[in-house]
């Protein structure tokens, strides 16, 4: 598991963002856009050529135990997508939303999918979610969200794992 | 370990969820083939069992034991249910009987229990959520269907199929699946080859209800019987050659149930 106890909530969202970064730099649609880590605001949306999909941190959503130990969380990460009227607009919405059941319903695929990911200090090459110790269990989605232009549309997603 | 120990928090993967279960099963009456084709069971939304009912029950005291007594048991019969949704009904009943249903030749399926002989063998083999790393499978061998029921509300429901087994279900270990072989006797042929090599299920001599430390289970059904019986001895496992010291009546079929590593 390479997910650090101290640094949770920020090392699934670097793993998810790599992870989303690795589906951008090859996947077609997902060439289409762009990956960024944390929110975004309106002049990087409106520097860039492309599309964005935002990854934020993960925040607790419950937890399991078992008698005498520790407990295990359950997260929920937001992932949204940005995108504006003359780079697709509500088409492009929905083919990302497509997309995003289409990987995040397919545990093998999501569970399978390599990436490269630096926590700290340490570099993990050609990991996957379950070697970093991330489970998917869920996506739900998308709900609209306010854009900051009259141009713009987010609409956000919402993961549920156990990390 | 000091009674203070703290243990750490339970791995994500021991949180268990029935959608990443696949559940398969094989035709306990299948043709001839090695290895026997399993089939994955779509629409599976629940799948249980109860400890078992016992045909017979006793205690036994001896004179100057007091109250310490031995019990035991003879004649078990597990039972539970398989769920589906609604609309899987008429299609994973047909499977599970081994017909095809249709306007040729099969359009009805009828809902009462025909007879009390096995019918399939089901593998419920348990995965991570990844769907992919193999946590281990339980195994019901020798299901025989029961009176089904029926309702049908207002809003979403499942199809609920009552089973039982006189054969004891098993946890199997993660690594290992079913392989289900049935060879056909010609009257001279005392060896026959096993489509995989059996894992050493446990020592047999250890458990009362298993015969091989290979095989769950050999049977022989004769082309005239109805169903397959036991067989306790006679068989031997060598890699992949079951041999047996008397060559089993031509048209006979050898039925064996057995673990191979995935």
């Amino acid at each position: 598991m390479g997910i650090r106890s101290t640094h949770l909530p920020y090392d699934i969202q670097d793993c998810l963002y790599a992870l989303v970064g690795q589906y951008v730099s090859a996947t077609s649609p997902w060439t289409n856009w762009q990956a960024i880590r944390g929110w975004p605001e309106s002049d990087i949306l409106s520097a860039e050529s492309k599309n964005y999909i935002y990854i934020l941190d993960a925040q607790q959503a419950g937890t399991f135990g078992h008698q005498g130990g520790k407990s295990r969380n359950i997260w929920e990460v937001v992932i949204g997508f940005w995108v504006t009227r003359d780079k697709g607009g509500a088409d492009e919405m929905a083919i990302w939303v497509g997309q995003m059941f289409d990987k995040f319903q397919n545990p093998q695929e999501i569970h399978t999918k390599q990436f490269t990911v630096t926590l700290g200090t340490t570099t993990y090459t050609n990991t996957t979610l379950t070697a970093m110790g991330i489970a998917i269990r869920d996506i739900r989605g998308p709900s609209s969200e306010m854009g900051e232009n009259l141009k713009e549309f987010r609409r956000e997603m919402i993961l549920t794992l156990i990390a | 370990m000091a009674v203070t120990a703290q243990m750490g928090a339970p791995e994500a993967e021991k949180l268990v969820q029935g959608k990443f279960t696949l559940g398969r099963f094989y035709r306990c009456e299948a043709e001839a083939a090695a290895p026997v084709a399993s089939t994955n069971i779509t629409g599976l939304q629940a799948w249980e069992f109860g400890e078992p009912d016992v045909d017979f029950s006793a205690k036994i005291f001896q004179q100057g034991g007091g109250d310490e007594h031995t019990v035991i048991e003879r004649g078990f019969r597990w039972s539970g249910t398989l769920s589906f949704l609604k609309g899987d009904s008429w299609d994973r009943l047909a499977e599970m009987r081994g017909v095809t249903l249709g306007k040729t030749n099969n359009a009805i399926l009828p809902l009462y229990k025909e007879n009390d002989y096995p019918q399939f063998i089901f593998e419920g083999i348990v995965r991570q959520s990844d769907n992919n790393t193999h946590l281990g499978s339980v195994v019901i061998p020798d299901m025989i269907l029961g009176h089904i029921s029926w309702d049908h509300p207002l809003d979403d429901s499942l199809f609920v199929l009552p089973w039982a087994s006189k054969r004891f279900p098993f946890l199997m270990t993660d690594g290992a699946e079913l392989v289900y072989d049935v060879f056909t006797g010609d009257g001279s042929t005392t060896s026959f080859t096993l489509s995989s090599t059996p894992l050493t299920l446990s020592t047999a001599t250890n458990w009362r209800l298993m015969d091989y430390d290979t095989l769950y289970y050999v049977k022989e059904k004769a082309s005239t019987a109805s169903t397959g019986t036991l067989q306790r001895t006679g068989y031997s496992v060598d890699g992949v050659t079951l041999t047996k010291t008397s060559a089993p009546e031509a048209g006979t079929l050898v039925q064996v149930l057995y673990a191979k590593a995935t």
